[in-house]
């Protein structure tokens, strides 16, 4: 029915592995894959599976993704059940708490262990809704750090101009302050002195013999 | 005098333009190799896709300072052009453009200190290719370098009318 099958997807069951679907782990160490599912009406014996599908071997026809991990949880009130699981894989989750935390821990990771992990969740209660997420995997001999030597040398030009500017200013205001003050002691003398400006004469006379000329 | 500053003002704007081109586009050094032509610039290494740009361990604090300098002066000269507007309404009659002036000159010294460690430890040899020579990106690079020592210049005598 076409109408139901609209209605399951709309309450489905919903698995996410987080903020970002990629995890970069060193040789030889152990590392959390991260899976969470949320359910709108509840779950009752609800079956996960974890499967692995390798990116790093290529045949011809593609190998079939291997499951890693198949557990089984009675409700919400009770822990996950085992059922089979790859003796390097330990389960870390919990579903009694707030969130239905299905994470695992793969340990002793190797390079043959990049690729596609994938959580598979299934809910009989919700007319056996499926739905999984995917991790990526990457092995790394060493972990870089992220340099940030570029912003380093961009904050630090820009912080230092900013820097100088302002000092620059500073001390403009402060010399034009202390010459203000020594000239103010100056400025007595020319206000008391004679009124009458040289210039202003000189001009005058300039303009009367400009003007006599022209007449003669 | 309108027409002049018309004309800086768009000498200007082609600058940051130029400036912008010349650090995203990756073509600083072209070479050809059995698989056709490569470019590189200061972040990548294309041929027909691109991947990350190759750099030797003496060559790495170089390169980073290059890219610093180049973003610098980006930001430099954008700095300018507000300036430039900001002050062309507020300066009074007679002054002088000081401040855009100056932050043009800040940004020409960035873009010199970024081309002169380009052409110093990156011209010559050029990885997984032979007979590299310049690309338009070195080329515009140093027309900014040009540019924007005259306009700096010119804002340090232009007077506002």
């Amino acid at each position: 029915l076409p109408g139901l099958h609209i209605f399951a997807i709309a309450l489905a069951l919903e698995v996410s592995v987080g903020k970002t679907n990629t995890v970069t782990a060193l040789n030889n160490s152990n590392v959390l894959l991260p899976c969470t599912f949320t359910t709108c009406i509840g779950f009752q014996d609800l079956v996960f599976t974890w499967y692995f599908n390798s990116t790093e071997l290529v045949a011809d026809p593609a190998p079939l993704p291997l499951q890693i991990y198949h557990g089984k949880i009675k409700n919400k009130a009770t822990e996950p059940t085992l059922i089979w699981h790859n003796p390097r894989v330990e389960f870390v989750g919990s579903t009694t708490k707030k969130d239905n935390n299905i994470s695992i821990v793969l340990n002793g990771v190797e390079f043959s262990d990049a690729g596609k992990y994938t959580c598979h969740v299934k809910n009989p209660k919700e007319r056996n809704a499926q739905h999984n997420a995917t991790i990526f995997l990457t092995v790394v001999h060493k972990m870089v750090e992220t340099d940030n030597t570029v912003t380093l040398i961009i904050v630090g030009v820009v912080g230092g101009l900013i820097g100088l500017l302002i000092l620059f200013m500073l001390i403009k205001r402060v010399v034009l302050f202390i010459i203000k003050k020594t000239q103010d002691g100056k400025k007595e003398c020319l206000v008391s002195s004679s009124g009458n400006d040289n210039t202003e004469n000189g001009l005058a006379g300039s303009k009367a013999e400009q003007k006599a000329p022209p007449k003669a | 005098m309108l027409v002049l500053l018309a004309g800086i003002f768009v000498v200007h704007i082609a600058t940051v333009i130029m400036l912008f081109v010349s650090t995203i586009a990756n073509v600083w050094m072209v070479g050809s190799s059995n698989v056709g032509t490569i470019s590189t610039g200061l972040w990548l290494l294309c041929n027909k896709t691109c991947t990350q740009l190759p750099v030797s361990s003496r060559d790495e604090a170089s390169l980073k300072a290059v890219q610093a300098f180049m973003i610098l002066s980006i930001i430099f000269s954008v700095v300018a052009l507000v300036l430039f507007i900001i002050q062309l309404f507020t300066l009074e009659k007679g002054k002088r453009f000081y401040m855009t002036g100056a932050v043009m000159l800040v940004c020409w010294m960035c873009i010199l200190i970024a081309v002169s460690i380009y052409t110093a430890r990156f011209t010559g040899t050029m990885v997984y290719s032979t007979n590299p020579h310049h690309g338009y990106c070195f080329i515009l690079a140093w027309i900014c370098f040009c540019f924007s020592f005259i306009i700096g210049i010119l804002y340090l005598v232009l007077r506002k009318k």
